[in-house]
């Protein structure tokens, strides 16, 4: 237990300081300095007809004032306010948790605030799980609460969104239905009593004002704050846990409009990169007694298989894209099918490097995941074409069928799920690239170049034929090839065999 | 009001303005850092002090210090912005001395 102690008056003089300072800051920044650079640069904009003085160097850091300023306060400003929640948790833990004895039992020294602003001021000495626990419990009761106030609750979890204890507790209490009532709420266009988005413009604590364009970054619709709070929520789960959420939310989606969509789809991303992450777990440590090789071969290929089965799960997304991204239209399917190889390139390889988990697993995992993601969009529609139709995708997917027979849904199946593997390690092959894992050329392909002009065809020929061919001929950033990192990550797990069980 | 010069289109009164706007602005950048800091110091103590202490310190901890570090950067910036504003300004004068 981490023991954690604090003076709230003391933290709630200092919220309400910083707040004040950085609101007025702000308020001047938008009311005196951009539009002094707005005039400015109206009057003496470089090229405008007539003019013969470059302000080109002007031009290049108004951003100085137009978006990073303001982002930098608006960040100090809030950082400063969840101060004054902490201090409130601390009351809280206070009054019902548990407190640690003035005089530790131990007889060891307590530490001494150093300064005391006014006698009565009471120190509170408890521990980060009473201080987390209040917060939890406050987020489980804003869930409950949300069929009787879903207004009143969206606006507490806005308040709440940066304390991760509020988030976590508010996520884990959501049952399924809970989850669809919420996501229905933030998803309706009207018809539901939503809190004034407007009151999303100002700050809160301070006096009110609206928010200029370019805060537009800073300003989220109840829809991303969701998002962003079920992505906190998933990153405290077991790997079990997870994948029931996953679900959960796959369940709940509704229909949204293109629109909608596209604007969720950043933080549909992360949470799926989160929660892929969180649901497959670690690998598993090497058992006491199984070589390397068959560590590598069986439990670690096992371990790669079966999580790339608990990831199916996102197939319930990739339908939903489909619906949602443009409904009617075949250019659908192939949105859901790269928005859920991105969730699992993204959570499974681009953390390689810090999980010291070897590449190539890692490529057996995303591509499986995406597969079994992938499987049931494809066969249902396949059983229900015509054989005009079977005979038309055989012909261009290449399917080989022996004379004088005609292809079947399986064999046309089949042939999908090839592709889509061998479409899964390209994908992951340029996530590889734009992590930086992998440097531009590989094996004599540039991939900047395939990336840059969406050419990725010579790439996927060199990746079609053998799971870790390419590997050896892999240069990366850090010296070597990718077949050496694996090695190296290999010795490292075998050298570090003890600890790891 | 600008001047009605003949040979330059450039706003003379705005630009004195913003280069003003600036110079306080750096200023006031500066103080909200170093308030910051202050009140810091005074009220929330050293993260291992009974003023506050715990996870909670160690997260505000990792933002403050980030934070101070960019708003530190930004007043930079604003400085170097008004140097750019005035050798602009300066260069609109030199083009009209040369047209007179």
């Amino acid at each position: 237990m981490g023991k954690a102690s604090a003076i709230p008056e003391h933290l709630f003089k200092y919220s309400d300081n910083g707040t004040k300072t950085a609101d007025a800051l702000q308020n001047w920044v938008r009311t005196v300095l951009t539009p002094a650079l707005t005039a400015y640069q109206r009057g003496a904009a470089h090229g405008t007809t007539g003019a013969n003085v470059n302000t080109g160097a002007v031009a290049a850091r108004a951003d100085v004032v137009h978006t990073e300023l303001p982002s930098a306060i608006a960040k100090a400003f809030y950082t400063d306010r969840d101060v004054r929640q902490t201090g409130n948790a601390f009351c809280r833990a206070g009054s019902e948790g548990q407190l640690w004895p003035l005089h530790s039992a131990a007889g060891q020294p307590v530490q001494v605030p150093i300064n005391l602003l006014h006698p009565g001021d009471q120190v509170i000495r408890t521990t980060d799980e009473e201080v987390g626990g209040v917060s939890w419990r406050a987020g489980a009761r804003a869930a409950d609460n949300f069929e009787a106030d879903p207004a009143g609750t969206l606006k507490t979890l806005k308040v709440n969104i940066n304390d991760t204890d509020f988030i976590d507790g508010f996520v884990d209490s959501l049952s399924p239905k809970q989850l669809k009532y919420l996501m229905k709420v933030v998803f309706s266009e009207d018809g539901y009593d939503l809190p004034d988005m407007s009151g999303l413009r100002t700050m809160p604590n301070g006096p009110t004002w609206e928010l200029p364009g370019e805060y537009e970054g800073l300003v989220q619709p109840y829809q991303k704050i969701v998002f962003s709070a079920l992505t906190t929520g998933i990153q405290a789960m077991s790997p079990a846990r997870a994948r029931q959420l996953l679900g959960d939310v796959g369940d709940a989606l509704p229909k949204v409009t293109p629109e909608q969509f596209a604007e969720i789809r950043p933080d549909l991303m992360a949470f799926l990169t989160a929660g892929a992450r969180q649901a497959v777990g670690q690998l598993p440590p090497k058992p006491a007694g199984q070589s390397p090789h068959e560590y590598w071969n069986d439990t670690a290929t096992k371990w790669a298989v079966d999580s790339g089965k608990d990831l199916a799960v996102l197939q319930k997304y990739a339908d939903w894209v489909e619906r949602s991204a443009d409904p009617g239209s075949e250019r659908g399917m192939g949105l859901g099918v790269t928005i859920v190889l991105e969730a699992t390139a993204g959570a499974l390889l681009l953390t390689a490097p810090e999980i010291g988990v070897p590449a190539e697993f890692l490529l057996h995992t995303g591509s499986g995941a995406a597969v079994y993601g992938a499987e049931g969009m494809i066969t249902p529609g396949l059983f229900e074409s015509t054989h005009p139709q079977i005979e038309e995708l055989a012909e261009q997917l290449g399917v080989e069928v022996p004379k004088g027979e005609h292809p079947t849904p399986e064999q046309v199946g089949d042939r999908m799920q090839t592709i889509m593997q061998e479409n899964a390690r390209l994908t992951l092959a340029v996530k590889a690239y734009q992590a930086g894992v992998v440097l531009p050329s590989l094996d004599g392909v540039e991939i900047a170049n395939a990336v840059r002009h969406g050419n990725l065809t010579p790439l996927a020929e060199k990746l079609r034929n053998d799971d870790t061919d390419w590997l050896g001929n892999q240069t990366i950033k850090n010296g070597g090839n990718l077949e050496n990192l694996v090695a190296e990550v290999r010795n490292q797990w075998d050298s570090a065999e003890p600890s790891r069980g | 009001m600008s001047e009605p010069y003949e040979h330059v289109n450039y706003d003379f009164a705005a630009a004195d303005h913003l280069s003003w706007a600036l110079s306080v602005a750096h200023e006031k950048v500066g103080s909200l850092v170093r308030q910051r800091s202050s009140h810091r110091a005074s009220l929330l103590g050293d993260p291992s002090s009974d003023n506050w202490s715990g996870a909670k310190r160690r997260d505000f901890e990792t933002q403050f210090r980030s934070e101070q570090a960019r708003l530190q950067a930004l007043a930079g910036e604003i400085l170097r912005l008004k140097a750019a504003v005035e050798h602009a300004t300066t260069e609109a004068h030199a083009v009209n001395a040369h047209a007179h």
